[in-house]
């Protein structure tokens, strides 16, 4: 995931995974049988992270607090700058299955998006549908790289630099509810 | 050492076609897939003739990016522009959505530009604060009083927005499906006022 977050998929080679690792290069064939199916695994590793982050956040049987998964996506991204990186700078599609597995994790979140912002009414016609699921998708899409974004240009002397970490993340949160807010209202 | 060639004047350089043929071949496939040859081919040119302008593929795509990234900028100065006068900040989005479906190259820009090299990531990120910083222009004027950090991240919003959109826009993706072109710019385009709309008391 480090690497892979540093070089990009096409800078990356096996044999940086090995020096990084610690391990000779023979030692990741034997585990993965391709760069591809090892940057799967990677894939799947990050989004499983952000999932449990996403659950946890949301304990069973509470009121959904959209709040605090903010909250806690935004530590996470945080704390978790490489994955993070990877989870943005997806190519649409680096592997055959690296489209599939991130279409996976969108609709799981879409979906979850769905229920926090929408009383259980069904749409109204198949157009409606189709404009709940665009407007719903494009902001968590933009939930996420909002997170990630503001962290990466936080760093060195990017645009948001000259703002508190605490300031930022006071914005951040407010803004992610207008997010939400302005998805409620166009569906 | 190189020796000057004469071009006969009715020849004018292939440069400008090299590079529109490469990015041409990236939107559509995989980069890493495009090589030289294939560039060669589809701009009916010898290999050599293409090492003749250009040390390696990486070097013609730089270029081609470094133009693209110009447009894309002059798209978003434009925005800038017309939300001063008084237009609501949807419009940056716009103007940007206008760009990425008609001008040359900006598929490949937005498409297949990331994680190619080290020096197309650096335009990358250069247009991205770039983009942060005029968003940023656009979210002041259209809501005056609003806080640093806030406008900041405002402005880190509607640019991630736009991106999220244009690469809807530009795949097909399901994000898109059942609506038309049309109606999913509108859409954006209300999600960008309503997430820049001061909050309701």
């Amino acid at each position: 995931v480090t690497v892979f977050a540093r070089e990009g998929f096409q800078g990356t080679s096996i044999q940086d995974i090995a020096a990084e690792a610690d391990v000779v290069t023979t030692a990741v064939y034997y585990h993965f049988s391709s760069k591809d199916e090892l940057y799967e695994a990677a894939l799947e590793y990050v989004f499983g992270q952000l999932d449990a982050v996403v659950l946890a956040a949301r304990p069973e049987g509470e009121e959904l607090s959209f709040h605090r998964t903010i909250g806690a996506v935004w530590d996470w991204v945080e704390n978790n700058p490489e994955p993070a990186t990877l989870l943005y700078h997806q190519l649409p599609a680096a592997t055959a299955n690296s489209l599939q597995i991130r279409q996976d994790f969108e609709r799981r979140h879409i979906e979850r998006m769905v229920d926090y912002l929408h009383a259980p009414t069904a749409p109204g016609n198949r157009r409606d549908a189709a404009l709940r699921w665009t407007t719903t998708s494009l902001i968590m899409r933009s939930l996420f790289a909002l997170g990630t974004n503001v962290h990466s240009l936080r760093l060195g002397d990017g645009p948001l630099s000259g703002h508190s970490k605490a300031a930022l993340r006071k914005a951040y949160e407010d803004v992610s509810l207008a997010m939400m807010a302005a998805a409620e209202d166009r569906s | 050492m190189t020796t000057p060639t004469r071009r006969p004047a009715h020849r004018p350089s292939r440069r400008g076609a090299i590079v529109r043929t490469a990015l041409e071949l990236i939107a559509e496939s995989q980069a890493d897939a495009v090589t030289i040859a294939d560039i060669a081919a589809a701009a009916k040119m010898t290999p050599a003739a293409i090492y003749y302008h250009y040390p390696s593929r990486d070097a013609i795509l730089l270029e081609g990016f470094q133009e693209v990234s110009a447009t894309y900028r002059a798209a978003i100065d434009q925005g800038v522009e017309r939300v001063k006068a008084g237009e609501t900040v949807a419009r940056v989005a716009g103007e940007i959505m206008t760009w990425a479906k008609s001008s040359p190259g900006a598929r490949a820009y937005v498409l297949s530009a990331s994680g190619l090299s080290s020096s197309v990531e650096a335009v990358l990120r250069a247009d991205r604060i770039y983009a942060v910083e005029q968003f940023r222009v656009a979210v002041k004027a259209a809501r005056p009083g609003v806080k640093g950090a806030e406008a900041s991240v405002l402005a880190v919003a509607l640019l991630s927005l736009t991106e999220a959109a244009v690469a809807s826009m530009l795949t097909l993706d399901r994000a898109r499906k059942g609506l038309s072109e049309t109606r999913f710019r509108r859409e954006v385009e209300a999600l960008a006022e309503g997430i820049v709309a001061p909050p309701a008391a």
